[in-house]
């Protein structure tokens, strides 16, 4: 099911809270556990399969784990874990990228088994994997209870994106949770601004982006392929970032605090600024379970390197099966590397624009390579973006579009940059009660307008 | 206890804009509201197993309860005159110009150089074989471009016809871009639809009769009109989903009341130019000579034997009317629609009184190239 459609907003959601509000205590977890299979379910029922079986594994697997703990049996279930759950993301997930990979590259004809991807797979494997690992490090102990484990994996608000959840930052809620109103409308403010980013910005900025895929790269003027550029950057910030706030608008609802994922990314100053402000929770699972685990402490420049640059190609990877995102990944590495080995220092003495320039140019040249699907495409794209395709400066069609949509590029650059934040501290900074009386008024009905403006646009736009 | 009040408002009226929305949808699909707002209402998709494993009922039914929530196109109105008002004027491949004209949009468009090429090559072969004439007509786009939205693509038609012109001589090359010019302040194109109105094809009647060869044109009056529907909303407003106030619609008084047949497709035989039952159709432009046939033979009431073959779309349908008196038969084919090899249909009419006409809208016929490529 997806965030942004009609039966979720106004025939799912309505009907599964007045569901969870009406359980009482711990028969919310059941509740919560139907609705998100439900969820699940709509779409695509074959994808529960793969679920399921990693669901049963990894709660197996940490109770096994627990029983031998400190012994080498341990280790060989963790590593068996492991084992399956990368299987069952292999299988489900990636093989026939895999497949097509060594077709390609082998002159082989295996065939491909042309499953699709399951929705989420990627975000319920991260959390399964890292609830053994901590179960096996003794971070937390293994879960007893079924249904709160079923739970904590099949949890639909952060299924489709993320953000990702680790069973200990959970447990606790999973077992005895309370409820606040402040909770629950900070929640329901989440949900009707990540709608709105979604629905109204994310959107568009995709169909604009789908227009200008429409002229060959190779016949795109600059300011065209640059228009592209900022389209897909849009679309992608705004999907991601919209559906973060509506997962951690959900779980507020519901009583869970799920880590924020996105801190205004295009706002950075470096690379290394805007990867620790992009989907902070795969970030930082993948520094605790891979990279970590790849390099630990003290461990040499060359294998910090190496263990640096597969972290950042895996979250590519992460991303989909596509060799374009894995090259994405490797991009933003080779940057951040730089500006830890010397580039930082550079930076360092530039004035604050500059920098930003810098960061969001290479941003955007990695958006490149994870727009297109193709690696010949991206650098006939990057060749016409920089002045070597027809050499055009401007072109009729660049002039159309930016009419066309004009008001998504403005309010997509207000809303990724933090003004709407800062506008609002310091009308509540201010000391007459007029500025505060219109933070408050705004605080109150900018949720409901965006929601009424995304339910209007929803319902609108099938026709 | 404000912070409170706060709260309580906010989740208040965040519940009844999402229940409100909620009940709308869901009484109107109960069956207890019955305005969806459309003549025949989306079926429910089909329940299968395979569907229901392939995930196929779900993505069907999603679209179908954004198709079917209540008062779909009055939504999808506010949505557009907003858009509007906002600025947009490209919807589903139509551009909202000036003075409320509708253009299909060339966006991403390009046509290839290789189906101008094949396009010049076919007119100059149906010159060389048939002797045929060669009548493209400037669309709307060309002639109205003053009412373009600013920058929009456009197909640029003049340099094209000078190509035509070029390729198949003038005496075989009937221009019309002038004199559309020269009327462009009138009505001879549909706001709402792709296709030149009878005004316009009267002025291109007096164009074609000059290169025709024929003694005398038979004279139609203006003032003589009939005045068919006030009413006629073409096929872009419908796909854009906008209300239209519509416009005028009207034939020249001689053409009507002919004794005139016209089988199509060697199936079905009707009498008459014309066809009412088109004006509440998708396209009401089926009003002259209807619409989607691959063949239509025209009999006439001329006792002349002369035969007229017209390689057109329904562009020509409305021209057709006017040169009717001038054959006893009247070949029309369109492509669009044709199932065989057009080539070979054109070879099986040749005879010594038949003459050829290529009367299309310049962007349909070199689009017919384009599909090849």
């Amino acid at each position: 099911m997806e965030f942004g459609s009609v039966v979720f907003i106004l025939r799912f959601l309505p009907a599964f809270f007045i569901l969870y509000y009406l359980a009482p205590g711990r028969t919310k977890n059941v509740v919560l556990l139907l609705g998100s299979l439900c969820f699940y379910a709509w779409g695509e029922p074959i994808c529960l399969l793969p679920m399921v079986l990693s669901a049963c594994s990894d709660f197996i697997h940490a109770l096994l784990i627990e029983k031998y703990r400190g012994k080498g049996t341990a280790k060989i279930l963790l590593s068996s874990a492991l084992f399956f759950d990368m299987c069952l993301l292999f299988f489900f997930g990636y093989a026939d990228f895999f497949i097509e990979t060594a077709n390609g590259l082998f002159g082989t004809r295996l065939i491909q088994i042309g499953f699709p991807l399951p929705v989420g797979i990627t975000v319920y494997t991260l959390q399964t994997t890292s609830y053994v690992i901590d179960v096996y490090r003794g971070k937390i102990p293994a879960g007893r209870n079924l249904l709160e484990y079923a739970t904590y994996v099949t949890m639909f608000p952060q299924l489709p994106i993320g953000p990702i959840v680790r069973y200990r930052d959970l447990s606790g809620a999973l077992k005895n949770r309370k409820m606040n109103l402040h909770q629950i409308s900070g929640g329901a403010k989440r949900i009707c601004v990540g709608l709105a980013k979604k629905i109204l910005i994310a959107d568009a900025a995709g169909k604009l982006w789908s227009e200008i895929q429409l002229t060959a790269p190779g016949e795109m003027s600059i300011a065209l392929a640059w228009l592209g550029i900022l389209a897909f950057a849009f679309q992608i910030y705004f999907t991601f970032s919209g559906y973060s706030d509506v997962a951690i608008g959900l779980g507020a609802c519901m009583g869970f605090s799920f880590p924020e994922n996105f801190d205004h990314p295009y706002a950075a100053r470096s690379v290394t600024d805007f990867l620790s402000r992009w989907n902070m929770a795969l970030t930082g699972w993948m520094k605790e379970y891979f990279y970590q685990a790849v390099a630990p402490e003290k461990s040499g420049a060359i294998r910090n390197t190496i263990a640096f640059v597969l972290t950042w190609g895996l979250i590519g990877l992460w991303y989909g099966p596509d060799w374009t995102f894995v090259l994405c990944g490797f991009w933003m590495a080779l940057f951040y590397l730089a500006e830890r080995l010397f580039l930082g220092k550079v930076l360092r003495f530039l004035p604050s624009i500059l920098r930003w320039i810098y960061a969001m140019l290479v941003v955007a040249i990695g958006w490149v390579f994870f727009a297109l699907e193709d690696v010949a495409d991206v650098m006939i794209y990057l060749r016409s973006a920089f002045g070597m395709g027809t050499g055009a400066i401007l072109d009729r069609r660049f002039l159309f579009l930016t009419l066309e949509y004009f008001p998504l590029l403005v309010f997509g650059a207000f809303f990724s940059l933090p003004v709407v934040s800062r506008l609002l501290s310091k009308l509540e900074n201010g000391r007459n009660g007029m500025s505060i009386a219109a933070t408050r008024f705004l605080e109150k009905v900018y949720p409901a307008v965006c929601l009424l403006l995304a339910l209007t646009y929803l319902v609108g736009r099938g026709w | 206890m404000e912070d409170k009040k706060n709260d309580l408002f906010t989740i208040g009226i965040i519940a009844v804009i999402l229940l409100t929305f909620a009940v709308m949808d869901l009484l109107f699909q109960a069956g207890l509201i019955h305005s969806a707002g459309t003549k025949t209402p989306d079926p429910l998709p089909v329940f299968t197993a395979r569907s229901f494993l392939n995930g196929k009922y779900f993505e069907d039914y999603d679209a179908y309860s954004v198709k079917s929530f209540y008062k779909g196109p009055q939504w999808s109105k506010l949505v557009r005159g907003t858009e509007i008002i906002l600025g947009k004027r490209e919807f589903e491949g139509i551009l909202l110009g000036r003075k409320n004209t509708y253009f299909e949009s060339r966006s991403g468009k390009k046509t290839g150089e290789t189906a101008i090429a094949e396009s010049l090559d076919f007119l100059e072969k149906l010159k060389t074989d048939y002797d045929a004439k060669v009548m493209l007509i400037p669309t709307a786009d060309e002639v109205w471009k003053d009412r373009l939205p600013a920058y929009a693509a456009y197909f640029d038609q003049e340099e094209y016809l000078d190509s035509v012109m070029e390729r198949v001589g003038e005496d075989h090359y009937v221009a019309l871009l002038q004199t559309l010019n020269e009327h462009k302040s009138e009505e001879i194109y549909y706001r709402t639809a792709p296709y030149w109105t009878s005004l316009a094809a009267y002025y291109g009647y007096y164009a074609w009769w000059e290169k025709s060869g024929k003694l005398f044109p038979y004279y139609y009056d203006l003032d003589r009109k009939i005045l068919v529907t006030n009413h006629f909303v073409g096929p872009f407003v419908k796909r854009v989903g906008m209300e239209d106030r519509g416009e005028e619609m009207f034939i020249l008084k001689e053409t009507e009341g002919k004794q005139v047949t016209v089988c199509y497709d060697d199936r079905v035989t009707i009498e008459g130019y014309y066809r009412p039952e088109y004006l509440d159709a998708q396209n009401p432009c089926g009003y002259y000579l209807g619409d989607e046939f691959g063949v239509a033979k025209i009999q006439t009431e001329s006792q002349r034997k002369n035969e007229l073959v017209v390689i057109g779309d329904l562009n020509a349908n409305v021209m057709i009317p006017l040169m009717a008196p001038h054959y006893s038969t009247i070949w029309l084919i369109n492509p669009n629609y044709y199932q065989g090899d057009v080539m070979e249909f054109l070879a099986e009419q040749k005879g010594e009184d038949t003459e050829y006409l290529v009367l299309q809208g310049v962007l349909d016929f070199v689009e017919l190239f384009d599909v090849k490529e």
